[in-house]
């Protein structure tokens, strides 16, 4: 084999077993069944999937924890794995000491870490009497950035990253992508990226691998696959198939279903929202909330019954009711739909992602241009003059 | 594009250590020993006068036990401290090693299934302690002997020479029970009484003879347990006793074994080693 030097990473029928030990005996799994994959040199490349698709197994086996059961992989350069922030750290060790640990466990030399020690301290914001104190004082939050500011400051040619994202406040988040962008943009690495979080994996990773019980699904432009993901993870009418079994409340009304009436919403235009429901008895003083999250999981906008003044004070026991918008506000995108239903003060039923739906991008006005922001958002309609 | 190319495929053969792993090896044993150094007395009110008082401790209690309570004599006519501590410090420094390279893979689980490094700078590491209390014990000694016998220069060669040999046979055993730990944790539960079991068999609190010649022609299968040749070779060195037989080679050879075979051991299980551990 020999690795063609536009690439970083090649994989070649990459596999691993694990074969059932004592009482398990004669059975075996795939964790990840033969994969080729190549990643270019200098890109990132972004890996999603449910829990146990194969994602950890494939970071493990490239970082050399553990070994292939067939197959086997080849890479150009320095790899450098972040499985975890702050691994190795000790807590009676002063923050300055926990760097150069750290930095050598990842094949960092003291000299180096001296080097790098401002520029690790100056991301962290730690100031220099913290870096002289046990870190076990130190709050959870500066112990992640510490972690993280010393992997980011490693010298490695490619970087593997599982999941370090979860950790930390959103403005850490935000600087640790912007980091990592910094990473291939300026320095030309290329990264490995594993994240449940779906919008950081978009707009890091130009390309992705999307993995599934140990095989890949398919390769190829993230945005597009997050998409198909999302929509394949809470698809239409999943939960409404799943029967309600994930749905909590008294059960007094029910959502049945859910659909917008002209087709695939879009920007800007018409479209109607149509709720259908099923119970038992006359309903009283029903109150239906959708709570609209992005596709990162953060709350968008609400659509609600009663805060729209819309308060009859009785409906049948199975039915339907329709949410016009005369212009669609969401933005271009993937929405999932959080349902909370109450029927006289007491919820009757409550579903964490109980629907979603994808809107097309358009222009929010007829004839304006589209507002393409590669986010979820809404567009809120607005008065612009040149006088007050 | 000058930079070298990695490549790793299931086939690999098991024995595959390049020079920039024995590299990464050490000095990542350097950084856990650096750690283990500056934790080595944290929250002690003696701090660092331990590493005295921990081989007068153990000088005492051999002294009491062997000395006054079970009455052993030095042969030769020889003061009993005087040959007894010859061979107490590379004693401690292996029971430390054992002791504590032996469980370090198990008892840091959670750094070794993050990052990898080759597995043998965990127990490797613990020398650095063990070699700093050595060092502190041996020069507890030295001055001890120079006061007694007024010697103070003589058989320090011998005396470095059989320390290397305790080192590499204790971290060869630690290797193997690291190994086997990742799999079988029933070393480790043994490992209290292997490490006592040890003291009691090596003639360190008593003279090689009496063991010797309780085995009679086979007296050379004592040396099969290297840790005897360090304890008659110290004697040697510090006292001048014995000579340079050929048992002390049998010991060599089982200590430059234990190492080597130690070494593959532990490369061995590095490959499934978080899928097990």
């Amino acid at each position: 084999m020999s690795l063609p030097s536009h690439l970083a990473v090649q994989t070649l029928g990459l596999a691993k077993r694990y074969d059932g030990r004592g009482t398990f005996q004669g059975t075996h799994y795939w964790a990840l069944k033969p994969l080729d994959l190549e990643v270019a040199a200098g890109s990132a490349l972004g890996l999603m999937g449910p829990n146990g698709a194969g994602k950890s197994t494939l970071l493990k086996l490239l970082s050399g924890l553990t070994h292939p059961s067939s197959g086997g992989y080849q890479y150009r350069g320095q790899m450098t794995s972040l499985l975890e922030v702050g691994t190795g750290f000790h807590p009676d060790l002063s923050g300055r000491e926990n760097v150069y640990l750290s930095g050598a466990l990842h094949g960092m030399t003291r000299p180096e870490m001296t080097q790098r020690m401002e520029a690790i301290q100056a991301f962290a914001g730690l100031h220099d009497q913290y870096m002289d104190h046990p870190i076990k004082h130190y709050s959870s939050g500066m112990k992640v950035r510490l972690g993280f500011s010393v992997a980011a400051h490693l010298h490695a040619d490619i970087l593997v990253v599982d999941e370090v994202l979860a950790v930390g406040d959103a403005s850490f988040q935000a600087k640790c992508l912007q980091s990592m962008e910094a990473q291939m943009t300026e320095k030309g690495r290329t990264v490995l990226f594993v994240s449940h979080n779906l919008y950081a994996l978009q707009s890091l990773c130009p390309q992705s691998l999307w993995l599934d019980r140990g095989e890949k699904v398919r390769f190829g432009d993230s945005a597009e696959l997050v998409t198909d993901y999302l929509q394949q993870a809470h698809g239409p009418k999943s939960a409404f198939a799943a029967g309600h079994r994930v749905a909590s409340g008294s059960g007094k009304l029910r959502l049945t279903d859910m659909e917008w009436m002209a087709g695939p919403p879009q920007t800007g235009v018409t479209n109607t929202l149509r709720i259908a429901y099923e119970g038992e008895g006359d309903q009283h003083d029903v109150d239906i909330r959708l709570n609209i999250h992005g596709q990162d999981g953060r709350f968008i906008a609400p659509i609600a019954m009663h805060a729209q003044g819309f308060t009859p004070s009785k409906l049948p026991a199975s039915g339907e009711v329709y949410v016009h918008f005369e212009a669609m506000p969401f933005m271009e995108g993937w929405y999932s739909v959080q349902a909370r239903v109450t029927e006289r003060g007491v919820v009757a039923y409550e579903h964490k992602n109980v629907w979603g739906f994808q809107v097309a991008s358009g222009g929010f006005l007829a004839q304006a241009p589209a507002y393409t922001s590669g986010k979820n958002g809404v567009h809120i309609r607005q008065d612009w003059r040149l006088e007050p | 594009m000058s930079k070298p190319v990695t490549t790793v495929h299931a086939k690999d053969p098991l024995w595959r250590r390049s020079a920039a792993e024995i590299r990464r090896a050490r000095s990542v044993a350097w950084a856990f020993a650096r750690r283990d150094l500056q934790l080595r007395y944290a929250q002690t009110r003696m701090g660092w006068l331990w590493s005295i008082g921990q081989p007068l401790l153990a000088a005492a209690i051999v002294l009491i036990v062997f000395s006054w309570i079970v009455q052993v004599q030095a042969p030769y006519g020889l003061s009993y401290p005087l040959y007894a501590f010859a061979a107490l410090p590379s004693w401690l420094m292996v029971q430390h090693i054992l002791l504590q390279g032996a469980p370090s893979l198990v008892h840091n689980q959670h750094i070794v299934s993050k990052i990898f490094f080759p597995r043998t700078a965990l127990p490797l590491s613990k020398a650095g302690v063990a070699l700093v209390d050595f060092t502190v014990a041996t020069l507890l000694f030295w001055v001890y002997r120079g006061w007694a016998t007024g010697m103070w220069i003589e058989g320090l060669h011998w005396v470095l020479l059989f320390a290397v040999m305790g080192l590499y046979a204790a971290l060869g055993l630690a290797y193997w029970i690291a190994a086997l730990s990742v799999r079988y944790r029933d070393g480790l539960a043994l490992l209290p009484f292997l490490v006592q079991g040890l003291f009691l068999l090596t003639p360190i609190a008593y003279p090689t003879e009496r063991f010797a010649s309780a085995l009679g022609d086979y007296a050379w299968l004592l040396y099969l347990n290297p840790f005897v040749g360090v304890a008659d070779g110290m004697r040697f060195g510090w006292l001048g006793l014995g000579d340079w037989h050929d048992f002390h080679v049998i010991s060599f050879g089982v200590a430059f074994g234990l190492f080597v075979s130690g070494t593959w051991a532990l490369k061995a299980v590095e490959r499934t080693l978080i899928d097990d551990l």
